[in-house]
């Protein structure tokens, strides 16, 4: 058990299957406490099935996943899970305010603590002027911020974030990037997609994904050793992801 | 209280979308007063072209029609040999037929009794002139029927055609804009990802499905009082019933219209495509619920109007507002509507619940 308990993510052989389609193959992957944990690959590679699995929006077909030490999602796991997909999933006809006090409500934050958080995400994702206006209003990198906040209100133990520095401008990336090793500070666990080599080099450790199969894992240093390479890229090319 | 948080949310959204206010406040509002327009105002009195009537006749048919020439006449009366009388008409409108030839036919009536109490009095003095005791003509009619006395069931004597179809459209009205707000409003929780959000959110898939209740019941009631208030003040539709019970079967109607449009919106992918429904969950309603009389239909279509929903809920509106019938009165109706209603809801759990599953996962196995 506390191989278990000592592990944030925790994949045994998994794989996923769509009709007659495999998108994943005998995935093991174990994720400890406290990390930042990249899984990088081109569009199609699974990425997102993959982090939908863990997110428990899906089922494996075969294999076993264990999630903070939990099979089966709980109220308990559930919050203490932050899940933020590639699409930004907001209510565009109400304000940001408005969205992030439903989720509020949701973690069951209430009175002064829930007025407190809502204060301090609008703030830190420097939306707090915008607050009232309706999210159809707002620009793509605000509604990225928005989402993200979303996905932090519970303060959560994992955080799964599925491309989130897509369509969004270097400055912003790089803030998002910034605030990601913050949280590993905290002693947060951090799962990103991404298929930009460079945000990868700032992860403890690396996953290669490529047609469903997990090609290497390891940390950005060992997988560029391991091959030889100079950079992260290349390391992914040499493991045959072409 | 993450019901009441979706339920809050339901109704921000709402509040925020002033299209979507108006079409459940005043669209059902300007549609009312639109029919009510049409559907009360008078009969036209038929006119008629008349040629060669028996002398007498005409004075009498002016009562009951206006006699014009033939240019513009909705048929032609002409007298014929024999006191026969012909009547050709051009009117294509049924209503304005059945007028013409009930004005013909009552003229004809007075007539023929006039004629008759002529005779009978000249008949009467010739007799006084024999030694024959000649019958009274008050005696004679002793021996005739008397019209009934006519008296309603319900308070406020005869409806208009108007006043008997306005339940119907008010439950019409519910079910339509209902279905058609909530199914987009869930069509687009799931395209736009926030059902995923909810997925991973520690709320369950009964809680979701009772939001969207308490949300749109609480919209329906609100629109149900709106809706009577109007019709009893502006159009002067009587509703003789309680209101509790009006806003009851409203409510439970829209429970149902909810549910449809949920599972319905399971199986779009845009919001045309919930459109798209219209034609096959509204139509069937608003033709086979009762809005028009089925009494003398077809046996399928009896068959097909006793599963649609909004068949009891018109049933039921139309006993309480028109007959002020009690709740046990309409206990069947209210009770096949709990019944549609707890299927569908159950369904929408499950369907919903079938996308959560790592309930079904095991936990990984220590080694």
């Amino acid at each position: 058990m506390d191989k278990v308990n000592s592990l944030a993510i925790d994949l045994r052989q998994v794989s996923y299957r769509a009709g007659r389609s495999r998108i994943l193959h005998d995935i093991t992957l174990s994720i400890p406490h406290g990390s930042i944990t990249a899984l990088v690959g081109p569009s199609g590679s699974g990425k997102t099935t993959l982090v939908r699995l863990i997110a428990g929006l899906l089922q494996p077909s075969v294999g076993c996943i264990a999630v903070l030490g939990h099979g089966s999602p709980d109220p308990a796991t559930a919050s203490r899970i932050g899940y933020m997909a590639q699409s930004d999933a907001l209510y565009n006809e109400l304000s940001g305010q408005q969205n992030l006090d439903f989720f509020a409500g949701l973690y069951g934050l209430s009175g002064k603590s829930r007025v407190q958080r809502l204060e301090q995400l609008m703030q830190w994702v420097g939306l707090s002027e915008d607050r009232k206006k309706a999210v159809w209003t707002y620009s793509g990198g605000m509604r990225r911020r928005l989402s993200l906040a979303i996905a932090l209100l519970p303060e959560p133990d994992l955080l799964i974030l599925d491309e989130p520095t897509v369509g969004i401008d270097p400055v912003l990336s790089r803030q998002f990037w910034q605030e990601f090793e913050h949280f590993r500070t905290l002693g947060r666990t951090l799962l990103i997609t991404t298929h930009v080599m460079d945000e990868a080099n700032h992860a403890d450790r690396v996953g290669f994904l490529r047609d469903g199969r997990m090609l290497a894992t390891g940390s950005p240093q060992d997988l560029r050793e391991q091959t030889g390479a100079a950079s992260l890229e290349e390391a992914f090319l040499t493991l045959g992801g072409r | 209280m993450r019901i009441l948080t979706m339920a809050v949310r339901i109704w921000r959204q709402v509040l925020r979308d002033r299209r979507t206010l108006a079409l459940f406040f005043l669209a059902p509002i300007l549609l009312l007063t639109v029919l009510d327009i049409t559907l009360t105002s008078p009969v036209a009195t038929p006119r008629i072209a008349v040629h060669n009537l028996p002398t007498g006749f005409q004075t009498i048919l002016q009562r009951y029609a206006d006699l014009t020439d033939s240019g513009s006449a909705d048929g032609s009366l002409v007298g014929q040999t024999q006191g026969r009388l012909t009547l050709t008409i051009e009117s294509v409108s049924p209503s304005v037929i059945q007028r013409l030839r009930q004005s013909v036919l009552e003229a004809e009536t007075v007539y023929n009794e006039e004629t008759m109490a002529q005779n009978l009095t000249s008949l009467r003095g010739r007799a006084s002139r024999t030694s024959i005791p000649a019958p009274g003509l008050a005696e004679l009619k002793l021996s005739l029927l008397k019209p009934a006395v006519v008296s309603y069931r319900y308070p406020g004597g005869a409806y208009s055609y108007f006043n008997q179809t306005a339940p119907a459209l008010m439950a019409l009205f519910i079910f339509f804009f209902v279905f058609l707000v909530s199914g987009i409003a869930f069509l687009r929780e799931r395209v736009q990802g926030t059902l995923e959000r909810l997925k991973v959110s520690p709320i369950w898939a009964w809680e979701i499905m009772t939001g969207y209740l308490a949300g749109f019941g609480l919209i329906a009631v609100l629109q149900t009082l709106f809706l009577q208030w109007y019709a009893s003040q502006a159009l002067a539709i009587p509703s003789a019933g309680a209101i509790y019970l009006v806003v009851l079967l409203d409510v439970l109607l829209a429970f149902i219209a909810l549910s449809t449009g949920m599972v319905l919106s399971l199986f779009a992918r845009t919001e045309f495509q919930v459109m798209q429904f219209i034609p096959l969950v509204i139509i069937p309603q608003i033709v086979f619920s009762g809005l028009f009389p089925l009494r003398t239909a077809p046996a399928w279509v009896q068959d097909v109007s006793s599963v649609l929903p909004v068949t009891y809920a018109v049933r039921g509106l139309r006993a309480v507002m028109l007959k002020n019938d009690s709740f046990s009165d309409i206990a069947p109706q209210i009770g096949m509507l709990a019944l549609f209603f707890v299927i569908l809801a159950a369904l929408n759990i499950v369907l919903l619940r079938k996308s959560r599953p790592r309930a079904a996962n095991r936990p990984a196995q220590a080694s």
